[in-house]
This record gives structure tokens, sequence and C-alpha cells, in this order.
């Protein structure tokens, strides 16, 4: 393996961890739904990171400087954002209503160059088939469309038919693969030998176990891994 | 107020990177114009050899720079080096003078890009 072989490896792996480091710092909003200012700087970063690779002949450090020049940015402008609507506006632009007491509004759909097409797809990734169904329709800074549907659509809830209903609480991975997930335990308020317990009445050893949830009403669904041939 | 904090050391390790590549660029710079300079002044009357101390002190400094400046310019000036070294043992004068000449148009190209002006910063 040649020198700049071994050049480029090394160089990929610090900016991999850079960059990972860079994308977490950003917070966890930054790998779901972007703000616009977000998939600017990950666009970015994304061109930048490529530099010292391709081009092996350039110091990393002016890379890693621009990419967390960014990252700093970025940091600096979710925090400005978070404290001034107006900046928000600036920035992130705002919601704007595409579906408004049933009735679809035309001039905003052409401010945001969106066609029917496009909003019944949306629409239809929001599981809704129907234009009739939806009472009104946002499309959000990030791009999604948050659509609440007609009363006399929308889906019946236990309130509404006057039914109760236990809450059990979110079912939790406590084991993943054998392997005991004690943040889970801690997020159930339980300990290695409360787990223990549960799975010495179901008669099963954690090991042989692919997946095992539990929620806060004790209530568990067990997987056991498949047998080895 | 974890994002603040981040931000602070990520402005203070960006601003230290930038502080310690200006100084090592400047200093560096400095330094190897002064040392190609006392080369050219002597060469035709000093018999010592200072090519060849050029030619390591630029070894030395070589992975320090490398981490701020582009590495085809560390190579080249790393080249020249050898060059005024072979010309010395020799006694090519006129190679030496251009190998000479050509170092010092590279260093004053890499502290120039280093300098904050319109010019570099556009």
């Amino acid at each position: 393996m040649g020198d700049k072989m071994l050049k480029v490896i090394i160089r990929t792996v610090l900016m991999y961890i850079f960059v990972s480091v860079g994308v977490r710092l950003m917070g966890k909003r930054q790998i779901g739904d972007m703000q616009p200012t977000e998939l600017v700087v990950t666009l970015l970063i994304s061109e930048i990171a490529a530099i010292p690779l391709q081009d092996v002949s350039q110091p990393v450090s002016i890379g890693l400087v621009a990419i967390f020049m960014l990252v700093l940015l970025e940091i600096l402008a979710s925090v400005i954002i978070l404290k001034n609507l107006r900046l928000r506006r600036i920035f992130s632009g705002k919601s704007i209503s595409i579906i408004k007491n049933g009735v679809i509004d035309q001039k905003a759909m052409r401010s945001v160059r969106m066609t029917v097409f496009d909003l019944v797809e949306m629409l239809r990734m929001q599981g809704i088939f129907e234009l009739d169904d939806v009472e009104s329709a946002i499309l959000e800074v990030n791009g999604n469309l948050s659509v609440r549907p007609k009363p006399e659509r929308a889906p019946v809830t236990p309130e509404q038919l006057k039914i109760c209903v236990s809450d059990s609480g979110i079912p939790m991975t406590v084991i993943s693969d054998g392997t005991v997930v004690t943040s889970s335990l801690n997020f159930l308020n339980l300990t290695a030998d409360d787990l223990k317990i549960i799975l010495k009445n179901q008669k099963v050893d954690p090991k042989d176990i692919f997946l095992m949830t539990l929620n806060s009403a004790g209530e568990s669904i067990i997987i056991k891994k498949e047998q080895k041939l | 107020m974890k994002r603040l904090i981040a931000a602070a050391i990520i402005f203070a390790a960006i601003v230290l990177t930038g502080i310690g590549g200006i100084l090592t660029i400047k200093s560096t710079g400095a330094d190897v114009e002064k040392r190609i300079t006392q080369i050219q002044n002597t060469a035709l009357t000093d018999t010592d050899k200072r090519a060849e101390e050029f030619f390591y002190f630029w070894e030395d400094k070589r992975e320090l720079m490398a981490v701020f400046v582009n590495h085809e310019a560390i190579d080249e000036i790393g080249r020249l080096a050898a060059k005024m070294v072979s010309a010395e043992r020799s006694g090519d004068k006129a190679v030496l003078f251009e190998s000479a000449n050509e170092i010092l148009f590279i260093i004053r190209g890499i502290e120039e890009d280093e300098s904050f002006s319109l010019y570099t910063m556009l």
C-alpha cells in the first residue's frame, strides 16, 4: 500500500470522527428535519470534508477549521433563533397555511411553488387520500405538511366514545440480543434484580433472548433467538 | 447552555489554530528569508555549508508547516533545498542562486496567503 493511500485512509478516519462530532454538536434536529440554515451547513460541510480527502496536498487543519466554523455559526444561529422570533422568521422562514377551513389557498400554493400533485402526494404520506377530508394543512419550514382532518372525518378517540383506557406507558427495550439495556431499566425504575425475577417467572435465560420489551405496567414481549443449526 | 459552551470551546479552538498557524508561518517565513538571504549574500565568498544547514532546518520545520500550508509548496521548498545542497557541493553558483530565489518566491507567497487582505480574503 502506498504512502498516499495510507494518508487518505488516516484522513478519512479523522474527517469521519470530526464531522460526526460536528453534526452531533449541532443537535439531534439536524438528522431528522432540517431548517434552511441547517441544510446549508450540512451541504457545505459535506463539500468541505471531501476536499482534504480528494486532494492530499491540502492540510487537514484547513478543512477542520472550516467545518468547525460552520458548526459554530450553526450553534450561534440556532441560539439566536431560539431567543428572537423575528430573526427566526428571517433565518428559517415561516409556516404557510395551504388548506384553510377545507379550502385550498391557491395563492399560498403558488407562493411556495407547490403543485396540486405535490399537495396530494404529501397528503397521501400523511395517510389522507381524499382532499375533502382535510380541515387544514400547514406547510412547515422544514418542508413537512402538517394536516388536521375535518372533525367528522377524524378517527374516533376513546374519549369521544367515553371508554376508559389504561396507560401502560412506553414499551422499552430491556434486552437486545442477549444484552440487558440498563438505561431502559432505569427509565422504568427497575433494577437488574427485578428483571431477573421477571425472567425467572417466564423461565427464560437473558442470553437466549433476541428482544425483550417491557412497559411500566409490567407487560412484556419476548422474542427468543433463533437456534443455530 | 450546553450548546453555548460547545460553541465557546469550538471558537477557542478555531482562534488558537488560526493564531498558531499565523505565528508558525510568520516565524518560519522570516527564518527562511533570513537564511536564504544569508546564502545569497555569502555564496560567492563563503565556504560554509549554509545550503546544507538550510536543508536540515527545512526538514525540521516541514512537519509543523504541513499542518497549515499546502503540502505541494512544502515539498517544492524541500526539493529546491536539496538542489541547493548539490549546487553548493559542485560549486554551481547559478543553480544555487536560482533555487534560493525560487524558495524566497514560494515562502513569500505562503506568507501573503496567510496575511489579512482583501486580495487573500476574496
